[in-house]
């Protein structure tokens, strides 16, 4: 390059080598990084740790279970708890019950002139 | 060029000041070409070369020494001559174009032709530019461009030869021949 015109100072190299080396003096190497990356196995070691302590618990229904395996103190308590889910007819003729509480008040002609009245349609 | 072997026993027994003094010993010269090749002033390339040996330096407890300590210092001296021209550029609005600067450094006593060379190139985008000045100053063949800069042969070719055509096209020239 220096045929084509590009010139340095006098004395640059010599100087210049003398400035690089008190490099070391001004500025801090970086720390040597760990080839291993301990942090990661830090945190695969407490993964294993909390899975070996707390073990999760099988969300799966039990195939095996029979009816008779059941205490009956449980089905007492069961049906105690919640009796129109196990028979909900006596939920259903509780309402009945008291939809048709005032039937008694029907006159029996009145009832005939209605079922004279709409027969037809269902004729 | 063959690197001492003994620079990678220091490297790995810890004495980088050592190893450091050595390749300051050894790669001054040519980092320097290097970056003033690419920068053309003197005063950028001063500025270039002491980044790129305190970048080296802070580095060098981390350097693995898959490549040789050249390839990798060369890599570091290009890229941050690359950053200071993108950062030149941006002032180049309010200073002025290439040419300004390089009249007013001393240590370019070019003539009128190369003067005017070197405007043209400072003026093509910066991968043509980059291509072009490592052919013209150094004679980097194109596989160990591709090495440095991570581009494929085929595509530093293209790039030079649009350098090549924009600068015969703005120096009115019929042929350019870089060496």
């Amino acid at each position: 390059m220096e045929q084509k015109g590009f010139k340095i100072p006098e004395d640059y190299f010599s100087q210049k080598k003398a400035d690089l080396r008190s490099i070391t003096e001004s500025h801090t190497a970086a720390q040597k990084k760990d080839h291993y990356p301990w942090h990661w196995f830090a945190a695969a070691a407490v993964i294993a740790l909390a899975v070996f302590l707390f073990p999760f618990e099988s969300t799966e229904t039990d195939e095996s279970w029979e009816f008779s395996d059941l205490q009956e103190a449980e089905i007492i308590e069961f049906l105690s708890e919640d009796p129109h889910a196990v028979y909900p007819e006596s939920f259903v003729s509780f309402q009945l019950e008291d939809s048709l509480s005032n039937d008694e008040d029907l006159d029996a002609e009145l009832i005939e002139n209605y079922l004279n009245e709409h027969t037809i349609d269902y004729l | 060029m063959q690197e001492p072997g003994h620079w990678k026993e220091l490297l790995s027994s810890g004495k980088h000041q050592v190893l450091f003094n050595a390749l300051v010993d050894t790669y001054t010269e040519r980092l320097y070409w290097h970056l003033r090749s690419m920068l053309f002033r003197h005063d950028w390339a001063d500025d270039a070369l002491q980044e790129c040996y305190i970048k080296t330096w802070k580095a060098l407890p981390n350097f693995r020494g898959e490549s040789a300590f050249y390839t990798w210092m060369y890599r570091i001296a290009t890229n941050e001559a690359l950053a200071l021209l993108k950062k030149e550029k941006r002032f180049k609005l309010q200073e002025g174009p290439l040419d300004f600067n390089l009249k007013s450094d001393p240590y370019f006593e070019g003539d009128a032709i190369m003067q005017e060379l070197m405007t043209v190139v400072g003026n093509l985008p910066d991968k043509q530019q980059t291509v072009f000045k490592l052919k013209y100053f150094q004679d980097m063949p194109f596989k160990e461009m591709s090495d440095l800069l991570e581009t494929s042969v085929g595509a530093l070719k293209a790039s030079y030869h649009h350098a090549n055509e924009k600068i015969k096209q703005s120096l009115n020239l019929k042929d350019f021949k870089t060496s």
